[in-house]
């Protein structure tokens, strides 16, 4: 193999907005579950 | 300015913006295969360097079309390049060195589905709809962290193969990529209580309040992700800590790809039904989760039991794999019993018949008891 190599620089992201959809989301999946019983 | 012209822009002036050091350096784009798409890159390496890290535009220009300046971006990028500078005498033998580098290799999971053209290039073990990948790790600083992907002709200038690179990955786990195991509530408390104490202008129990009152119950959704934070959904591989979650949560469990940075942990016995959770990552995965960060439109889930992880909408074929192999591994003790209870009869027949000597010599050997179960990833 060639001598060139081109390590890759990953910054860290943010995962604020998904995770509080989820959180939101299933709260809500949660409250329907209950009201259901 | 469009995307073309943003891109420009950047190679044309990017060099003002770095110290004179890189006076002589070249500036070049390229179009690198990431996560469920092409990604622009910019690289600019020194003269007398053999490498040179690779740094992605898209989110820059983002940035740009949500109003950051030119000037501010450049300057960003310039500090990125200078922060992740490789010494000049880089040994390039840490990458090409087998030996070197078997403590740095890691796993990366990501979707099967987009990444056809990458999982071409580059070894890779699938699990269902997800694809394990392995890198060089090199680094790693509070913004990000540098590394070289493995490829086929990596692999093969070590000379070693894929099912080795997937061992290594998963025994440097816990060294180099500690998983972590957090309720959401703890999770979303480190990111947002600041904000909301600083926003509403309250005190840190109010802030609590608030937030607790936005999450579902604590033991009902976890994350699991890495300290780094990057492609922690590689915490997969982390058997141990998959057991500990089964011990923590109660047996089996729901894991919902939420991004390549980390999953998320749903207890089975929260009671929750597989198409609303289903729909619920489909949606979020549309709507609030970038190209380069969707991991799997399908939920997994772990069998406490077995120890796999598997699709659940495969759920049936699973507990029919599980009904096999529980029988296969029962059968040769009841072969085993059956034998030798014959064998018992024929030695009793034959001590009658011809004496202990030559019934001795008649005693076959036992079987061999049933085979090692196989770790299964369906």
């Amino acid at each position: 193999m060639g001598n060139n190599i081109t390590p890759e620089i990953e910054l860290n992201t943010d995962s604020e907005d998904r995770m509080k959809a989820y959180a939101e989301r299933l709260k809500e999946m949660l409250t329907q579950k209950e009201d259901k019983k | 300015m469009d995307y073309e012209a943003f891109k420009a822009e950047v190679a044309a002036n990017i060099k003002d913006y770095l110290p004179d050091q890189y006076a002589d350096s070249t500036v070049s784009l390229q179009v690198v295969q990431k996560n469920n798409e092409a990604l622009d890159a910019i690289t600019i390496t020194s003269p007398d360097s053999n490498v040179s890290p690779t740094i992605y535009l898209n989110s820059f220009f983002s940035d740009y079309q949500a109003g950051k300046s030119m000037e501010d971006i450049l300057s960003q990028i310039a500090d990125i390049r200078v922060e992740h500078e490789v010494s000049k005498d880089f040994d390039v033998s840490q990458i090409t060195d087998f030996e070197q580098v078997k403590g740095k290799i890691a796993a990366r999971v990501v979707g099967v589905e987009g990444n056809e053209e990458l999982l071409s290039q580059r070894p890779h073990q699938i699990m269902d709809d997800l694809a394990v990948t392995y890198c060089v790790m090199l680094g790693e600083d509070a913004n990000g962290s540098m590394s070289v992907p493995i490829t086929y002709q990596l692999m093969e200038s070590w000379n070693i193969t894929q099912p080795e690179l997937q061992a290594l990955a998963k025994e440097n786990l816990p060294e180099l990529t500690p998983s972590t195991f957090k309720s959401m509530n703890e999770v979303m408390a480190e990111m947002m209580l600041p904000q909301i104490m600083d926003d509403m202008g309250v005190d840190r129990e109010t802030a609590e309040q608030m937030l607790a009152d936005m999450m579902p119950p604590e033991d009902k959704m976890f994350v699991l992700s890495n300290e780094q934070k990057l492609n922690g959904a590689a915490a997969l591989l982390d058997d141990k800590m998959m057991e500990q979650i089964a011990e923590r949560v109660g047996g089996d469990f729901y894991i919902l790809p939420s991004s390549i940075h980390e999953t998320l942990i749903v207890p089975a016995e929260a009671g929750m039904e597989l198409r609303d959770l289903e729909a619920m990552v489909k949606e979020v995965n549309e709507t609030q989760v970038a190209p380069q960060d969707r991991l799997s439109d399908h939920v997994y889930q772990y069998d406490a039991e077995t120890h796999e992880v598997f699709r659940a909408d495969k759920a049936e074929e699973h507990q029919q794999a599980k009904e096999v192999a529980k029988a296969e591994k029962e059968q040769p003790k009841t072969e085993k019993a059956q034998k030798a209870k014959s064998e018992k009869e024929v030695t009793i027949a034959d001590r009658m018949k011809a004496g202990k000597e030559k019934m001795n010599a008649q005693v076959p050997k036992p079987k061999d008891p049933a085979k090692a179960k196989e770790t299964v990833i369906s």
